[in-house]
């Protein structure tokens, strides 16, 4: 059955998923920055979703799931594309060059290169646990697993960012 | 216990994670409306391919898509051998797909009396109304008979999985960059009739057109042996993507559809040069060759 799209649903729907869009898009930037390590990447990810949201908005929208969509497909999209291009990984030395300026550049740079150093669905978890504030079940619907397995990945992944950050502790927790 | 209290945890607690993690996260201030509109045209986009590509598979009901693998095919592979590429490209250009093999190159109305062996003299089965998925050719077939119509030097990789029996994405790059090619070989009554039509007005580009591009253009023809052919150089997408689209419906009720990009498309599009590989009347060469079959 085709995708209903805002096209097809006049202009009521367009403004309603202009206003979603452009309220919602910083925050799901912010998680897919964290996700992805990369801004431009991010951006991509981001573009990716709300196209998709776009094209199924009416759908969506009757469903009042939007929020949930856009994280599900935000979510597959990076786990897609981390299946692609695995081998192809950033070693975290050379995360400085995508990352923008910013006032706590350094613990930035410090973070998201342990957060890469994660493994990607280990660094979806914990990003949708801590950045989007999810519960263990809603990670588990987004990422169509079980709450056994996203709090199994969810305690291995803070295990290890604690491991790789304890030796930046003074630094980080000093500001 | 929570993760919090963990043996091992040290002084680093999942509420410190939390919230370096917020912190880092509040610092982030990307450009919200660019990222907006720039959604807003990968979804038209979208849109418009989806009816283009996912149309062909409408009316056949195909279930069998995904046990169409092509296992054992190399994804990064060698340049064309120039042995297969010399016994099909005698008159080729630079890009050579003109005149690909003897059973190719129709002609058109003007070049009549040239027919293609195993066409000509046979009978038409008319239009087809239905085809089971397993009479169309596979990915595989269709990879083998691509390549065999392609010049020399150029390097197929990365075909898409996502496509069913009778169609074929993958990326092309004949030294000058890569590009997109999808090619679909289905029933006519699978498109509507419209796909070979030239609109009027024609198509206004959506982003900015690559310097040096080619115009937007449209030629519908008949070629000598009944079949119709449509290519156009399509408009600009936002992202500055387009390419050549050429649809050959045949009197046997087959369509052969080839669309060629100047980038890659895999999950946003990628244009790095301003024309598609390649002319249109060697694309054409390519679409019009009877190895393309149900």
């Amino acid at each position: 059955m085709p995708e209903q799209g805002v096209s097809d649903g006049g202009t009521d729907a367009r403004a309603e998923y202009c206003e979603f869009a452009t309220a919602r898009a910083k925050q799901l930037f912010r998680v897919a920055f964290l996700m992805c390590g990369d801004w431009h990447e991010a951006e991509d990810l981001v573009q990716i979703t709300l196209a998709k949201l776009f094209v199924a908005w009416n759908r969506v929208r009757r469903q009042d799931s939007v929020e949930a969509y856009a994280r599900k497909v935000m979510v597959n999209a990076f786990l897609s594309q981390r299946r692609l291009r695995r081998s192809s990984e950033l070693p975290t030395g050379d995360l400085a060059e995508s990352i923008s300026p910013g006032v706590d550049a350094d613990l930035r740079l410090t973070l998201v290169a342990a957060l890469q150093q994660l493994p990607p669905r280990s660094r979806a978890v914990v990003v949708l646990r801590y950045v989007d504030d999810h519960s263990i079940e809603s990670v588990a619907g987004l990422m169509g697993t079980t709450p056994a397995a996203v709090k199994s990945l969810n305690t291995r992944g803070l295990a290890q960012l604690r491991e790789l950050l304890v030796g930046e502790q003074q630094e980080l927790f000093q500001r | 216990m929570t993760d919090a209290d963990a043996p091992g945890a040290g002084l680093v607690t999942e509420s410190d994670i939390a919230d370096l993690l917020e912190r880092v996260a509040q610092d982030l201030d990307p450009a919200v409306g660019l990222i907006v509109a720039k959604a807003e045209q990968m979804s038209r986009r979208m849109r418009l391919r989806r009816r283009a590509w996912i149309a062909a598979g409408c009316g056949l009901a195909i279930a069998a898509a995904a046990g169409v693998g092509l296992a054992g095919i190399s994804l990064a592979r060698p340049p064309l051998t120039p042995a297969v590429a010399a016994g099909s490209h005698g008159a080729a250009g630079s890009h050579g797909a003109a005149g690909s093999q003897g059973t190719a190159g129709r002609g058109t109305a003007s070049a009549a009396g040239w027919h293609p062996p195993g066409r000509a003299g046979g009978k038409s089965r008319g239009p087809l109304t239905a085809v089971s998925p397993a009479a169309l050719m596979t990915r595989q077939q269709m990879l083998v008979t691509l390549r065999r119509l392609l010049p020399a030097g150029g390097i197929l990789s990365d075909p898409q999985t996502s496509t069913g029996p009778g169609s074929l994405e993958i990326d092309y790059n004949d030294g000058k960059g890569a590009v997109d090619l999808r090619i679909s070989v289905m029933p006519t009554a699978a498109y509507s009739e419209q796909v070979v039509d030239c609109p009027r007005p024609l198509w206004t580009d959506e982003g900015p057109r690559p310097a040096f591009a080619l115009p937007v253009s449209c030629t519908r023809r008949m070629l000598a042996d009944g079949s119709i052919e449509r290519d156009a150089v399509m408009y600009a997408d936002g992202s500055g993507f387009y390419g050549y689209d050429i649809y050959d419906r045949r009197p046997a009720g087959i369509t052969v559809f080839i669309q060629v990009g100047n980038g890659t498309d895999h999950t946003v599009p990628q244009v790095d040069r301003a024309r598609p590989p390649g002319s249109m009347a060697e694309w054409r060469a390519v679409a019009e060759n009877a190895a393309w079959r149900l």
